[in-house]
């Protein structure tokens, strides 16, 4: 397959990957026509209780989505030159851009003209929690250099990966959303419905539970759906979780999979490598990445990263006890905190044949552990483990030249490995 | 100045340049050394379990060399130090490590101190970001969880009694160091920059009541040098030199190269808000009827970290750093960055903002926790130290 040297965007194996681009016009469209309407604004990251927001007709918006929107279209640099210039030098890229997005919005008092689908709504509100990374509540706290509102956020606490969840971890993350919510009340001037918050949570349930669905699928051999469509397949559930057409959406992409399945359509002619793309998110501004990847014969078949993992039934009948324990488990998923056991058996079940981990300079919670699971996934498993390091959203950070260099030693490597029947 | 009566100062720069001499001392003597990391893990209850605190350091002086095959380069360049030294034996004496969550850079590697390092004693201490009444319960919670651990592991059940014999015992080790501090309001100081960190990186070297004693020694001997130096100055004795005053803001600093440099450059720290500084020992623990509720309550609410999230706008909560400033006289104040640390770098711009506005010039600079760039910081330090005198 030729590849473009110039293109930087994926081209989608599923037809359902392709409908994404529109849904995510469609949000900030949304939030605007919201904004115009009256409606409070809130400007907040994934791994929040969405449901919550929800049930208040709070509507959220995503600057994590944002960031990555503005690495694809190629507009990050100047959003983050501001940002350095006001003093944020070396931490989360997503953070930096939109404090940098903010400052040149404040300084001239008009959307700044580059920013991809008409730029974020003004806020009402900032909210974030605890969870994922130090990044997530700092970078809030900072946008109120920019942004005079209110900013509410809860602390989660969750033991380290094999730690052992004590019941004080649940009673006081209980404790922390229950203040959330009066914070929220207080704000809006409502009260919590607690039936249609019960409602959103069985939504984003069955949501989760098709979408596991096709995660078992991709275990087949050819691999029906590669990581790039992964990536644009998660905006739904994390960005959209309740609008009505993300659960038929994830019906579609579950038909479509099967259907690939039942007739062994791979994402290429012929799927020589295996790959699982571990923990790290991936280069937004050059994810023709995967197709390079693909053109040398290799398809990412799984990722540790940005699914939520399969759903849990908890057997709690406390509401909020439900969303503590479901959210501890996708947290453990969602980025990427798997024990080395875990990983070996995601390789075995998947059928693997190497790793391959994208190190971030912005971001060290996905980051830090990749060579120490690149060490375990050697013994362990006995694959190896390429290591590509940019970023998620400095397109500067990336060296084009460089990384299909590696890519394509790797591509031996794994032969050599294959040949050797492992180590 | 004059320190003829300071065999403190003298042990205690003897005790910084082999800093881990008493621990190994004490372990030959059956003592169990534990290692830890920052201001937020209450000294108490180890000392009441009658194990031996050890504060672990890393080396700006020593090359990274193992570390980088197990952590990547992104991370905290102080943790990468501290796990290097661990994999090149520095640390062997250690019984058992307390890893407390207090940002990115330990959460995620805790896994991996724990595959590498093969210790006796391992424990991941979460700590709330949030400061309120469910928090403190929270910390309550996790410090419970610690300290039965740590009695399974002494073999000693850490009694109520224990606990406030070693509340009021770190009571009166942060009470000598805040008298310490005090000398530092003078002008010029009664100690440098230098001499402080030094004090303080060999009081956390020791168990308590032996850093207590080594502390009571140079309050006396620095107190009596002032008497002596007084004296001396009614007959012919050069003027004493007025460096100028430095407010120094950062995470660990704990080589005397860097208040040196600032020496050099004809300038002192005399006051900080930095991990080996006011953060450790701005702190007073009371002895409450729930004695490991007053412990969690002092260290949650007592500790002026960044990581610590609190809900207050940035001018409320960094008015602390103005009054140190005020307190302390300062002429300016260095901002010295963890490099890739999250939690300080959003709060850089305000609080330089915050102390520009109120009448104290700011230095800001990066550091990788090494001696690498000391020469390129140098021309630094003396545009700023010259800035801040022009102005002045």
């Amino acid at each position: 397959m030729e590849v473009s040297r110039q293109k930087t965007t994926a081209a989608h194996t599923l037809e359902t990957a392709r409908e994404i681009r529109l849904l995510s016009k469609k949000m900030y469209a949304s939030a605007h026509e919201a904004k115009k309407q009256g409606k409070k604004i809130a400007w907040t990251m994934v791994c929040i209780e969405h449901s919550i927001l929800k049930s208040l007709d709070i509507v959220a918006i995503y600057p994590e989505h944002w960031g990555a929107l503005c690495a694809a279209k190629k507009r990050e640099i100047s959003f983050l030159e501001k940002a350095e210039s006001e003093g944020f030098l070396g931490t989360c890229n997503y953070c930096r851009l939109t404090l940098g997005f903010a400052c040149l919005w404040q300084e001239t008092g008009t959307m700044p003209p580059d920013a991809p689908d008409g730029g974020l709504p003004e806020p009402d509100m900032l909210i974030a929690n605890t969870e994922c990374c130090d990044p997530r509540y700092k970078f809030f706290q900072a946008l109120a250099r920019y942004k005079n509102v209110p900013y509410y956020f809860y602390d989660v606490q969750w033991p380290p990966p094999r730690g052992e969840v004590k019941s004080y971890y649940i009673q006081y993350n209980i404790a922390q959303l229950k203040q959330f919510i009066a914070s929220l009340e207080r704000e809006t001037g409502r009260k919590m419905d607690w039936g249609r918050l019960e409602e959103n949570v069985n939504l984003e349930y069955e949501t989760l539970r098709v979408w596991s669905d096709v995660y078992q699928m991709r275990k087949r051999i050819p691999s029906p759906m590669p990581s790039e469509d992964h990536f644009a397949i998660i905006v739904p559930y994390w960005y959209m979780t309740y609008e009505p057409e993300t659960l038929p959406f994830y019906k579609r992409l579950r038909d479509e999979v099967r259907q690939r399945v039942e007739n062994k359509r791979g994402v290429i002619p012929e799927e020589k490598y295996r790959l699982l793309w571990n923990s790290g998110l991936p280069p937004w501004h050059n994810m023709w990445l995967f197709n390079f990847l693909e053109s040398l014969g290799a398809v990412s078949v799984m990722e540790t990263v940005l699914y939520p993992g399969d759903p849990l039934e908890t057997g709690k009948a406390d509401l909020l006890e439900k969303m503590v324990w479901r959210n501890g488990k996708r947290w453990h998923w969602v980025w990427g905190r798997h024990t080395e056991e875990e990983l070996v058996e995601l390789i075995k079940e998947y059928k693997v044949d190497a790793v391959i981990t994208h190190a971030l300079k912005s971001c060290r919670s996905t980051t830090i552990g990749m060579i120490h699971e690149g060490n375990a996934v050697r013994q362990m498993a006995g694959i190896p483990t390429l290591y590509i390091q940019s970023d998620m959203v400095d397109s500067r950070e990336y060296s084009e030249a460089l990384i299909k260099r590696q890519i394509e030693d790797f591509i031996e490597t794994i032969e050599t490995y294959k040949r050797r029947g492992g180590k | 100045m004059s320190r003829t009566n300071n065999g403190g100062l003298a042990k205690a720069d003897e005790l910084y340049r082999e800093r881990s001499k008493r621990a190994r001392e004490l372990k030959a003597e059956g003592k169990r050394i534990i290692g830890y990391f920052c201001c937020y893990l209450p000294l108490e209850i180890l000392t009441a379990a009658d194990l031996v605190p050890f504060r672990i350091m890393g080396d700006v002086g020593e090359p990274i060399t193992r570390a980088d095959a197990y952590l990547e380069t992104i991370i905290c360049p102080f943790i990468r130090s501290c796990f290097d030294l661990t994999l090149k034996g520095k640390y062997e004496f250690l019984d058992g490590l307390v890893i407390p969550n207090t940002c990115d850079g330990f959460e995620y590697s805790y896994t991996i101190w724990r595959y590498y390092l093969n210790l006796p004693f391992y424990h991941f201490l979460d700590i709330p970001h949030k400061v309120d009444p469910s928090s403190h319960l929270f910390f309550r919670a996790a410090l419970k969880d610690l300290k039965e651990d740590l009695e399974e592991f002494s073999g000693r059940e850490i009694s109520e009694h224990s606990l406030v014999e070693a509340i009021q015992i770190h009571n009166e080790n942060r009470d000598l160091i805040r008298d310490l501090y005090e000398l530092r309001k003078l002008s010029p100081p009664l100690l440098s920059g230098t001499e402080m960190i030094q004090i303080i990186v060999s009081a956390l070297s020791l168990p308590v009541a032996e850093a207590n004693e080594l502390l009571r020694s140079i309050v006396r001997g620095v107190k009596q040098d002032k008497v002596l130096d007084r004296e001396k100055g009614t007959k012919k004795e050069k003027p004493l030199t007025h460096p100028v005053r430095l407010l120094l803001y950062g995470g660990e600093v704990d080589n005397i190269a860097f208040f040196q440099l600032i020496k050099d450059c004809g300038a002192d720290i005399v006051m900080d808000d930095m991990c080996l500084g006011t953060r450790q020992f701005w702190r007073e623990v009371e002895i409450s009827p729930d004695i490991l509720q007053g412990i969690a309550s002092a260290y949650l609410e007592q500790t002026m970290c960044p990581r610590s999230c609190r809900e207050e706008g940035a001018q409320k909560r960094f008015e602390y750093l103005v009054q140190y400033a005020r307190d302390f006289a300062v002429d300016g104040a260095i901002l010295d960055i963890p490099q890739f640390c999250d939690t300080y770098e959003f709060d850089v711009p305000d609080v330089r903002d915050l102390l520009q506005r109120s009448g104290f010039p700011v230095l800001h600079i990066e550091d990788d926790y090494s001696l690498s760039g000391m020469e390129r910081l140098r021309t630094r330090v003396q545009a700023f130290v010259e800035m801040v005198k022009d102005k002045s």
